[in-house]
């Protein structure tokens, strides 16, 4: 008995061992090439260099990318911040009929595939007249990221101890001193994670801004360019870049959202 | 309490959460500088009664008078009335200190003014010592100080407590009582207390209002209602007692007394007046008394109390008599025989 426990356990350990790695190695490879002193990407490496870092920042095109990239991830995330908490400290507060369809359909974007997103995206905002490019990326983008943030917010308010905003409003905090004294500061954390978290699916993203972009350019879509005459030690060099950074903000994101 | 201001009025109010009566027509006047309990079981409305006055719940009909002006338009945040809520509901975010400021922060008080009068209530309260710690490092009782202390540093006329004990050990639920019981005394604020211990009930009110299924039973002093209760349910709710009915021998007028334990005598012969024969089902010896249970030749049960020195036993045959003064003629409901 005790030996075949032994035996099953050994396997799932195995198991486990081989799904992360075949999860992981792809990106390890990347990484690992990233610094390769050879411009073909082969085993075993025959040295280590940063020239292709170096490559990575003399390219204007790259580079240009990456900045609309920010740009855009910054300013979505804090459109969708500020919707998101907003909508979620109203679902809260107030009771209305629907609320919890409510509830349910506000992370729809994150569950529909991107390519219909953006279609319905681009459709709309023709007939309302917002013209492809930066600013139609931006509103699509927040679009999509308050569906991180507004589910989040509103699941750390349900567990807030709801008294303490009638024991505010008892000690005579107005209903706007109430919000920025008692209810943000217990779920900032809640923000911040959610935050983190829409930051780098915007920094990634391809779908929605391929439909919006129109001419300029973001770094996913700039890279996925890029690797149509293969993939050059320089794309491996920013990808590690991209996945140290994101792995930093998804650990910092995860950690905010056990605490409490 | 020589003067007899009345400091906040309850007229016919009456609330109903999706039809179903919650407050069934309630009038209560509390005077100013008085120590009121409210007392009933759970679900009678005691919560939804303090929610009323500091205006959280709005009533459906009848009208609410702090000082005797009416409240219907006046927001929680406006009323001159502050509440320790059941669950302490303190700000996990801020320290002691940072939770005693607020009100007056809120209420942009100046700065030197707010260290001079939170450093007192912190003083009266016991909690000098605990003023940079977070509310989740107290103790219950400690977090409790920090509910009251919070709520005396707006210098309210009215503090609402709403089972503020609930919460705490026997024992130091029996100290708390007096610290609340002294504080309220030195402060002279009014204090609307609620409880579901008749006990605590007993111990720390000036009055107690008895409630039960949204209206009040009775009004009174403890002793009072103690010794006069109105109601089957005021005399089982607050300690315990003995009913009689007019069909038992000697009580053949159809109403129904109420005696409390300690007044019920036993007796080996037939005493005159009044004798109910019955038989002794158990005895507990509860240091200076024992409690004697009996039931009767009809199957009605009574408890008596009798000093220890007295021998009684499970099985012995007597009569059950008492001194009428000591009984009390109740208003039988129909539904309430039980
Ligand atoms: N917001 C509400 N919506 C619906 N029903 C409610 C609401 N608040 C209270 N009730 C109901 O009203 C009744 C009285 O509730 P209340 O909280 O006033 O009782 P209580 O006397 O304070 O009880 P306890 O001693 O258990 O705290 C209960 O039946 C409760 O279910
Ligand atoms: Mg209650």
């Amino acid at each position: 008995m005790i030996k075949r426990k032994h035996l099953s356990t050994g396997v799932l350990t195995v198991i486990g061992i081989l799904i992360l790695l075949f999860m992981y190695i792809p990106i390890i490879v990347v990484v690992l090439y990233a610094f390769n002193a050879d411009s073909v990407n082969y085993f075993p490496m025959r040295g280590a260099s940063f020239k292709w870092f170096a490559k990575m920042a003399a390219d204007d095109d790259l580079i240009r990318s990456l900045e609309h990239s920010l740009v855009i991830a910054g300013i979505s995330t804090g459109v969708a911040c500020v919707l998101g908490v907003t909508g979620g400290y109203g679902m809260y507060r107030f009771d209305f009929p629907g609320k919890s369809f409510m509830n349910k359909l506000v992370m729809l974007p994150l569950i529909l595939p991107g390519i219909l997103t953006g279609v319905a995206l681009l459709t709309f905002y023709q007939a309302v007249g917002i013209h492809q490019g930066m600013m139609a990326v931006i509103l699509g983008h927040s679009t999509f990221l308050i569906a991180t943030v507004l589910p989040q917010v509103y699941s750390r308010l349900q567990q807030l101890d709801g008294n303490i905003i009638e024991a505010a409003e008892d000690l005579g905090a107005t209903s706007s001193q109430t919000f920025f004294h008692v209810v943000l500061p217990n779920i900032q954390t809640a923000i911040i994670s959610s935050a983190l978290l829409s930051f780098t699916l915007s920094m990634d993203e391809i779908p929605v801004t391929y439909f919006l972009n129109g001419i300029f350019s973001t770094l996913p879509i700039q890279i996925w360019g890029m690797t149509r005459n293969g993939i050059t030690p320089e794309v491996n060099a920013i990808s590690s870049l991209i996945f140290i950074i994101s792995l930093a903000a998804i650990l910092i994101s995860n950690m905010l959202s056990k605490e409490d | 309490m020589i003067e007899e201001r009345i400091q906040v009025s309850l007229q016919n109010i009456e609330k109903s959460f999706r039809n179903q009566k919650v407050i069934d027509g309630i009038s209560l006047d509390v005077r100013q500088g008085e120590f009121l309990t409210l007392l009933g079981p759970s679900g009678c409305g005691k919560t939804t009664l303090l929610r009323m006055i500091n205006g959280f719940e709005k009533p459906d009909s009848g009208s609410v008078l702090i000082d005797g002006e009416d409240q219907v338009s006046v927001p929680p945040n406006k009323r001159n009335v502050n509440t320790v809520f059941q669950s302490y509901a303190l700000f996990p975010h801020l320290t002691v200190r940072e939770n005693v400021e607020f009100s007056l922060k809120m209420k942009k008080v100046p700065e030197e003014k707010i260290v001079e009068k939170v450093n007192a209530v912190l003083e009266m309260t016991n909690l000098e010592a605990f003023a940079n710690r977070k509310p989740s490092k107290l103790s219950g009782g400690q977090q409790q100080r920090v509910a009251i202390a919070r709520s005396l540093v707006c210098e309210p006329k009215v503090l609402l407590l709403d089972e503020p004990l609930g919460a705490l050990d026997l024992k130091l639920r029996k100290q708390m009582q007096m610290e609340l019981k002294d504080m309220q005394k030195a402060s002279g604020i009014t204090y609307i207390y609620v409880t579901h211990d008749q006990e605590e009930a007993l111990t720390i009110s000036d009055r107690i209002v008895v409630l039960n299924g949204g209206h009040i039973e009775q009004i009174g002093e403890g002793n009072d209602i103690y010794l006069h209760p109105s109601s089957r349910f005021v005399a089982s709710f607050l300690g315990e007692s003995n009913f009689f009915s007019g069909d038992t021998e000697n009580l053949s007028d159809g109403r129904v007394v109420s005696l409390r334990p300690e007044f019920l005598i036993l007796k080996k012969d037939r005493p005159e007046g009044i004798a109910i024969p019955a038989r002794i089902t158990k005895v507990t010896y509860l240091g200076v008394y024992q409690r004697i249970e009996l039931v009767e030749q009809n199957g009605l049960k009574a408890v008596a109390l009798d000093s220890v020195d007295s021998e009684w036993h499970v099985g012995d045959n007597v009569f059950m008599t008492w001194d009428p003064d000591n009984s009390q003629v109740i208003q039988e409901e129909g539904d309430m025989v039980s």
